[in-house]
């Protein structure tokens, strides 16, 4: 119970007699936890927006108005079997009329030339698919059993856009993953040297405590202690950047360009762009409260595990 | 080579020291200035002082009687480096309050000798008894409570750069879970003991290489050891620091602890007139009861 209170004691001694370097080991762990956050945000934003990509996606086939109710329900069925399709949707030609009349407006003359007797709108399946690479096998079934039901389908239309959209979203998203991992390797291993190198200099002081009767324990407790509280020093600062960098950037920038000149505007305005992109993308993860716990976390993790590794080797023996 | 007789113990007081201290203070005219204007504070060690510590933090008051009763057994040890004998079978036996000091040239094998006994290195072979233990057998777990019950001086001093003087001392009592209002009451008595206590909120890096190691010794005689081992503790000092740190190392052995002082220092050993072991290429060649410094 006392030697608790002594390594605690001895731990905050620590962080203030070796100021410069507890400022440097703040720093890396922020450099760390603001690198990871920064990697998984801005990889659930690029996922969310590839999600929303996908969902306007749709593979829409036109019927004749000669195929009954009874074949379209076999053709609906068959299609929903269909690997990589997740929802089939039906449009009867009320509801295609409907439609028509909210895209172009009530304003409008035109409407008065139809009515539910001389309705020319085709009922519609509507196509949405959970793996995109599917959609050709897809379009290729579709043509060659139920050509006779159909009149048209938006596939052909579109052909070109989704492969071009289906290959750079999946380049996109090897590279993020590519990026995450190096960077995330990268900012670990700085803060394990940083880590390290503090408790190098350091290890001197660690060879006295053996020599006047200190135990492992009572050495390698300060050394942890100082690792929790710089982990949640660290965290907190991160925290506080992400909030502000997130929640209070785009109104300070706004606030600059309104009266700065023509190009800063522009800065901020893509800047702007990049903070709301990366919000969404945060939203999508989690909410702001879920990640800072997880900031939080991670600081205490990557700060009591370095400092726990650094301090193993020179506790080996004795 | 000859183990002294236990039945005549040796006797110095500390005036018979003093004369040979003068002696040498005034063949060097410059330490014989320093003495006089010497702005570090003059040792307040006294054999009262110190006895009346020990009696306070005593743990059993029967270890009067057995003063000459063996307390290091060293057998038959060796220590290799590499290819390098560096011990080639020392045999010596040190009794309870005695006062040895550990001669020879310069890779000898006394530091050698003093890490085994720390145990900063284990011997390849042969025992160490201390106390009726053969510490080259303790797990690694058992070290730390072995340590406390030795004191352990350096040349270097080795204290803690970050604390202060009274951090350091502390230190060796707070590892032993020492309450701290016993922790406070000896760590006091122990720097007027060296005549620290107008610096206890220095830090080493503030203070002379003499009142370091006067540091350094409050830090080995805190927990009031059975043992005090001091490895050249003069070797970075001047003549007026060596002599007022052996003058200190003398008294503490008055009151009982054991003494191993190895050191380079003929004026020192001449003057002790105590044991002296003589070590060459890692054997023993001599041992005196009231040795002078021969090489
Ligand atoms: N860690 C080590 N690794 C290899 N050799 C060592 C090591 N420590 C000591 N030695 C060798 O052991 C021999 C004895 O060294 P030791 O330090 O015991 O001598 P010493 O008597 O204390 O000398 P000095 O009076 O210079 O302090 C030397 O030849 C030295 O090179
Ligand atoms: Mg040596």
């Amino acid at each position: 119970m006392i030697s608790l209170y002594r390594i605690i004691i001895y731990g905050l001694q620590g962080i203030k007699r070796n100021l410069w370097v507890s400022t440097v080991t703040v720093f890396a762990l922020m450099v760390t936890l603001g690198a990871l956050t920064a990697t998984t945000v801005s990889d659930a934003a690029l996922q969310s927006r590839l999600k929303d990509l996908r969902e306007r996606l749709s593979y829409v086939i036109f019927l004749n108005d000669s195929a009954s109710e009874a074949e379209i329900e076999i053709m609906r069925t068959q299609i929903a079997q269909q690997p990589g399709v997740a929802t089939v949707g039906y449009v009867t030609k009320q509801e295609a009329f409907e439609k028509f009349r909210k895209d172009i407006g009530s304003k409008s003359d035109i409407l008065k030339e139809f009515t539910p007797d001389n309705n020319p709108f085709p009922r519609e399946l509507a196509v949405r698919f959970s793996d995109l690479d599917s959609v050709d096998t897809f379009n290729g079934f579709v043509l060659e059993k139920f050509d006779p039901l159909i009149f048209d389908t938006s596939y052909t239309k579109n052909q070109d856009a989704i492969g071009s959209l289906l290959s750079w979203s999946r380049t996109v998203r090897f590279a993020g993953w590519v990026v995450i991992a190096f960077f995330s390797l990268y900012a670990v291993s700085t803060l394990f040297n940083t880590v390290r190198l503090a408790i190098f200099a350091r290890r001197e002081e660690v060879d006295i405590m053996r020599l006047v009767g200190a135990t492992r324990s009572f050495i390698r407790g300060p050394f942890l202690v100082e690792g929790v509280i710089l982990g949640l020093i660290g965290a907190l600062l991160t925290v506080l950047f992400t909030y502000i960098i997130l929640y209070q950037l785009p109104g300070l920038l706004n606030q600059n360009g309104s009266v700065d000149s023509a190009q800063q505007s522009q800065f901020s305005y893509q800047m702007t762009r990049v903070v709301s992109y990366l919000r969404d993308g945060s939203g999508a993860l989690a909410s702001f409260g879920q990640i800072v716990m997880l900031q939080i976390g991670m600081g205490l993790v990557l700060s009591v595990a370095t400092s726990a590794a650094a301090i193993k080797r020179y506790l080996r023996h004795g | 080579m000859s183990t002294p007789s236990p039945e005549k113990p040796a006797r110095v007081t500390t005036s018979d020291l003093r004369q040979p201290v003068a002696r040498f203070v005034k063949r060097t005219s410059d330490a014989a200035k320093q003495i006089s204007t010497s702005a570090a504070a003059p040792i307040k060690a006294t054999a009262g002082k110190l006895a009346a510590f020990k009696r306070e933090v005593a743990e059993d008051a029967s270890e009067a009687g057995g003063l000459r009763a063996p307390l290091v057994e060293f057998k038959d040890v060796h220590v290799r480096f590499r290819n390098q004998e560096v011990l080639k079978g020392v045999d010596l036996t040190l009794y309870r309050g005695e006062f040895l000091s550990l001669v020879g040239p310069s890779g000898a094998g006394k530091s050698t000798l003093i890490r085994a006994l720390t145990l900063e290195h284990q011997p390849e072979s042969g025992s160490i008894i201390v106390a009726g233990r053969d510490i080259t057998r303790l797990r690694d777990w058992e070290m730390p409570y072995y340590r406390r019950k030795i004191g352990i001086v350096f040349q270097d001093f080795k204290l803690l750069p970050n604390k202060t003087v009274w951090e350091n001392v502390a230190f060796a009592l707070e590892v032993a879970d020492v309450p701290t209002r016993d922790v406070r009451r000896r760590v006091g008595v122990m720097l007027e003991t060296v005549g620290m206590s107008h610096r206890k909120e220095n830090f080493p890096h503030q203070l002379s290489g003499g009142e370091q190691q006067r540091v350094a010794i409050a830090r080995a005689l805190v927990h009031d050891p059975k043992i005090l081992v001091a490895d050249e503790p003069t070797g970075n000092l001047d003549p007026v620091n060596t002599w007022e740190i052996i003058e200190l190392l003398h008294t503490i052995n008055k009151t009982g602890t054991m003494v191993i002082l190895a050191t380079h220092d003929r004026e020192v050993v001449n003057a002790l007139k105590r044991r002296v072991v003589t070590l060459r290429d890692g054997e023993i060649v001599s041992d005196q009861e009231k040795g002078t410094y021969v090489v």
